[in-house]
């Protein structure tokens, strides 16, 4: 039961990191490689702030969010200059110099070192103080975040905002020239999306209690990508399936008999196959209503 | 698919079927893919070793093996996750203290032993107390180099040159420390990505501020382009440098690894444990002393047939003490004719 509250735990971090980068890369068109920085932005905001600060998560999580919003206005603004292939290959450079600073400003992050023993959330008032310490509680407060977040990104992709993203996405000259203004949409949501991401990153932290650069590095901006794509793109639940998909299959295919001496490298083919086999013969994704 | 994948999730699989009740079931989360999955293999072949001995002499011992993928994170903390609530292991064992880091505060909240196989640091004291090390010291390899370099060779200023990776970050700083508290001087500081290739301009900095000697705890590929260079440019200082400088970056580095002074790792159960691997796999260890890091583990965890999570720690206290590591110190070689040839026994 505890592993698969671990796994929940994983999903739910999982699926609002799909769900936020499907605003992006599925209903706007823009296909950003940048979202694990955010997400390393919100777990190492939440790791200083409780570990240096000794701050509650909850305020913690809220700095991030600031944070990050800051910092994904200034590139959002530099990203918008570019379209398709070229935005794609900036954003993947704004990942590695994200990725550089957790590296190399060790008298924040620690550099490689990373930073252990991060706490776990906590709220009430003065005496009567409730700590999250076990797996079910977490796993309850990232679903709370995880509803939350699909919500707010439901509303956001059914309002007239959402039907100017897909519009932008579809052809972005032809609403131009019917008088918006699409760096303002474009930068928004990129935002939004980049301020979901940290929330992520938070409760990441918080339950493993240890972080390094090595968890926001350009790969897993790639996985989070893949969850989006996979589960299909323009469509919130499809990012939900995408994560529980690409979270479950590697852990089920650990109870799959192999001998010993090849089941780690056999478990990994057994992985790309059938990602690829997916890909193939369902091109738009689990759910998808469009294909990249 | 999924649906068949859930069913061997929910009902069965390798991890449960192997398993019997009156074993001692070790979980084992190793690089088994990935860049470093040549030592975690090679460790791999030493738990298997050591196993089939106890199993020969009546103590059934099963090991269940999971891949961190070469340290990544998420892949360890899902491998602890599985071996101790799915295969409720008895023990587990690692390999390096970078990979315990995610999950030695799982293991420690379940009460649960974890035992590192290849290295210790200070972080092992601070990670509670179900976290254990079986291997060398970090922090003694510096300071130890630091020692030899002082005292025995006579060295007086040095360079370091270093990668921006915890393991380095640790090896160096401790060499530095002792080495400017004996009165020594460092001259010249720079860590570098573990991507970079090119070192000529440190190089080049180093050979204008002519220290006695460069010290480079760089990682295995690393270190044989640098010293390449380094000699390309004729820097004539006194090398040395670390654990990390393996037979294979020797063989790499050919005639530019000639003289190099490094702290090594060495093997406990050397006695007869080349010859028995050697017929237990019908060919040669890459590394005898890998496989012993894996053979040297299990010998410590069974101790006196210890079956029990709260024995087997009890059993690990009693033989690494209080600060749960064994703390061990490396040797120090010179490289001589292509071979390591042992200079200093610390």
């Amino acid at each position: 039961m505890q592993y698969l509250i671990h796994l929940a735990i994983l999903f739910a971090i999982y699926g609002i990191l799909g769900i936020s980068l499907n605003l992006v890369v599925g209903y706007t068109g823009l296909l950003s490689v940048t979202h694990a920085a955010f997400y390393g932005i919100g777990a190492y905001a939440t790791a200083i702030l409780l570990t240096s600060f000794g701050v509650n998560f909850f305020i913690s999580v809220i700095v991030a969010l600031i944070i990050s919003a800051v910092i994904a206005i200034l590139i959002g603004l530099i990203l918008s200059k570019f379209d398709d292939d070229y935005y794609a290959l900036a954003s993947f450079g704004f990942n590695i110099i994200i990725f550089s600073v957790f590296l190399n400003w060790q008298e924040l992050t620690r550099g490689p070192l990373g930073i252990p023993g991060i706490g776990k959330p906590s709220f009430g008032i003065s005496n009567f103080q409730f700590l999250i310490s076990n797996n079910l509680e977490f796993l309850i407060l990232a679903l709370v975040f995880l509803a939350l977040i699909y919500f707010i990104s439901r509303f956001i992709v059914n309002s007239s905002f959402g039907r100017i993203l897909k519009a932008i996405r579809e052809d972005e000259k032809a609403i131009q020239i019917f008088g918006y203004n699409t760096l303002y949409y474009k930068l928004a949501i990129f935002v939004i999306s980049a301020v979901m991401a940290s929330v992520a990153g938070s409760l990441f932290a918080s339950y493993i209690t240890f972080i390094d650069p090595s968890s926001f590095w350009l790969m897993e901006s790639i996985f989070i990508l893949a969850i989006v794509i996979l589960g299909g793109l323009s469509n919130l639940k499809g990012s939900l399936l995408g994560a529980l998909f690409l979270i479950l299959l590697p852990e089920a295919l650990r109870f799959v008999g192999m001998p010993n001496d090849i089941a780690a490298q056999m478990r990994q083919v057994i992985y790309g196959v059938i990602l690829i086999l997916l890909m193939l013969y369902r091109p738009q994704g689990l759910a998808g209503e469009y294909k990249l | 698919m999924v649906v068949m994948a859930g069913a061997v999730f929910f009902f069965g699989g390798e991890g449960r079927d192997v398993l019997k009740n009156d074993s001692i079931k070790i979980g084992a989360i190793l690089p088994l893919t990935g860049d470093l999955a040549f030592l975690g293999e090679e460790i791999k072949k030493g738990i298997d070793l050591a196993v089939s001995e106890y199993n020969d002499k009546g103590i059934d011992i099963n090991v269940i093996y999971e891949d961190d993928q070469s340290l990544s994170q998420i892949a360890a903390v899902n491998a602890a996750n599985k071996l101790l609530n799915i295969d409720k292991v008895d023990i587990g064992l690692t390999m390096f203290v970078e990979e315990s880091r995610s999950i030695a505060p799982i293991f420690n909240k379940k009460e649960i032993p974890l035992l590192l196989l290849w290295d210790s640091n200070n972080f092992i004291q601070g990670s509670g107390d179900y976290i254990f090390s079986n291997g060398f010291s970090t922090e003694l390899a510096g300071e130890s180099m630091a020692d030899f370099a002082y005292n025995d060779l006579g060295l007086r200023t040095v360079a370091i040159i270093g990668h921006i990776d915890p393991w380095a970050d640790i090896i160096t700083r401790s060499f530095k420390d002792k080495f400017e508290i004996m009165g020594g001087r460092i001259v010249y500081n720079e860590q570098f990505n573990i991507d970079t290739k090119d070192y000529r301009t440190a190089i080049l900095k180093i050979k204008q501020l002519n220290p006695d000697a460069v010290y480079f705890p760089m990682l295995p590929m690393n270190s044989v382009q640098f010293l390449t260079q380094a000699r390309q440019f004729g820097l004539k200082s006194v090398f040395l440098t670390g654990d990390s400088f393996i037979s294979d970056t020797i063989n790499k580095a050919g005639n530019a690894s000639e003289g190099v002074y490094f702290t090594n790792i060495y093997a406990v159960s050397e006695n007869g444990l080349f010859e028995r691997y050697k017929k237990f796999y019908n060919s040669d260890p890459v590394d005898i002393t890998l496989a012993s890091f894996g053979y040297d583990g299990v010998i410590k965890i069974i101790g006196s047939g210890n079956k029990s999570s709260k024995k087997i720690k009890e059993n690990l206290e009693s033989v690494l003490g209080n600060d749960r590591s064994a703390n061990r110190v490396e040797k120090i070689y010179k490289v001589q004719a292509g071979i390591p040839v042992e200079v200093k026994d610390n």
